[in-house]
């Protein structure tokens, strides 16, 4: 089965896309900023899937992930015209971002394309 | 309802533990699975002594027992449904071994437990776990009210999901 690494500080989000995915993918799930950026640089995954507005953070985070291991990553988060620039920045480093909310179809589509 | 009817908690005993423990009570009771309270005692390699190996084993179990149910009785688990394990070994081998052997269906680790931080990465088993599990894992560093709040909408979020 093909990896993936769940990164949201929202349990329940992260466990619903846990729940949904587990059949046709192995998930490792973490709600925690700091512990989703070791286990990104020291484990294999496939695709990432990342639930965090696009701060200077998370466009860092981005960066060394494609850095590292050019692994696609999946970006999500609501969208405000405040996070327009930051948007525009973290685009060259993320596969595709969902702005919530978002049709769970469409990711899981999105993921069958990553992981052929 | 969510398809959780193994869970597996391996602990250190540490005061990490703790987090990982809640975490799997509460999945357990919110799935009606069984959660299975995990923990390896790493074994002890001498050279000649005079130590009488058995011994040191079973005075190792009656110690962890001991160990494991002091940290169940410290700690409310109301209607949770729990199997205490231990196990001798090296415990990445073995908490892979138990899961692939007891159909589990996920893991929980705490990020602080076994051998400390995920970043001093030789000889985190966390890190291993994540690696070489063949079953979704749970990486969690501390349980927060926050989180709890969050578990009263899990069930009814995650099944509005998964259908």
């Amino acid at each position: 089965m093909k990896k993936i690494l769940i990164y949201s500080s929202d349990f329940v989000l992260s466990f619903s896309f846990l729940m949904f995915l587990q059949n046709r993918y192995n998930i490792t799930l973490t709600t925690d900023l700091k512990d989703f950026e070791l286990i990104s640089k020291n484990t294999n995954f496939d695709v990432i899937l990342m639930d965090a507005e696009p701060t200077k953070e998370t466009e860092s985070i981005c960066r060394n992930i494609q850095r590292l291991k050019t692994i696609p990553v999946i970006l999500f988060y609501v969208y405000s015209s405040e996070f327009k620039d930051f948007d525009k920045k973290i685009r060259q480093y993320v596969r595709t971002i969902f702005y919530k909310p978002f049709d769970l179809f469409e990711v899981s589509n999105t993921l069958d394309l990553l992981t052929v | 309802m969510l398809n959780l009817k193994n869970i597996l908690v391996p602990i250190d005993l540490s005061e990490n533990s703790v987090h990982s423990f809640n975490m799997g009570c509460i999945l357990s009771n919110q799935s009606g699975g069984v959660l299975h309270l995990m923990h390896v005692i790493k074994p002890h390699y001498s050279s000649g002594s005079l130590i009488n190996e058995d011994n040191l084993k079973n005075i190792k179990v009656h110690n962890v027992k001991e160990e494991l149910h002091k940290f169940i009785n410290e700690i409310p688990h109301p209607d949770a449904n729990i199997i205490q394990i231990i196990k001798f070994g090296e415990p990445l081998k073995e908490i892979l071994d138990y899961a692939d052997k007891n159909n589990i269906d996920l893991i929980v680790v705490n990020s602080h437990g076994w051998s400390g931080r995920l970043n001093t990465i030789m000889g985190n088993i966390a890190t291993k776990i994540f690696k070489y599990s063949s079953v979704p894992v749970i990486c969690f560093k501390n349980y927060t009210e926050s989180a709890l709040k969050d578990f009263s909408r899990l069930h009814s979020s995650a099944e509005n999901w998964v259908g």
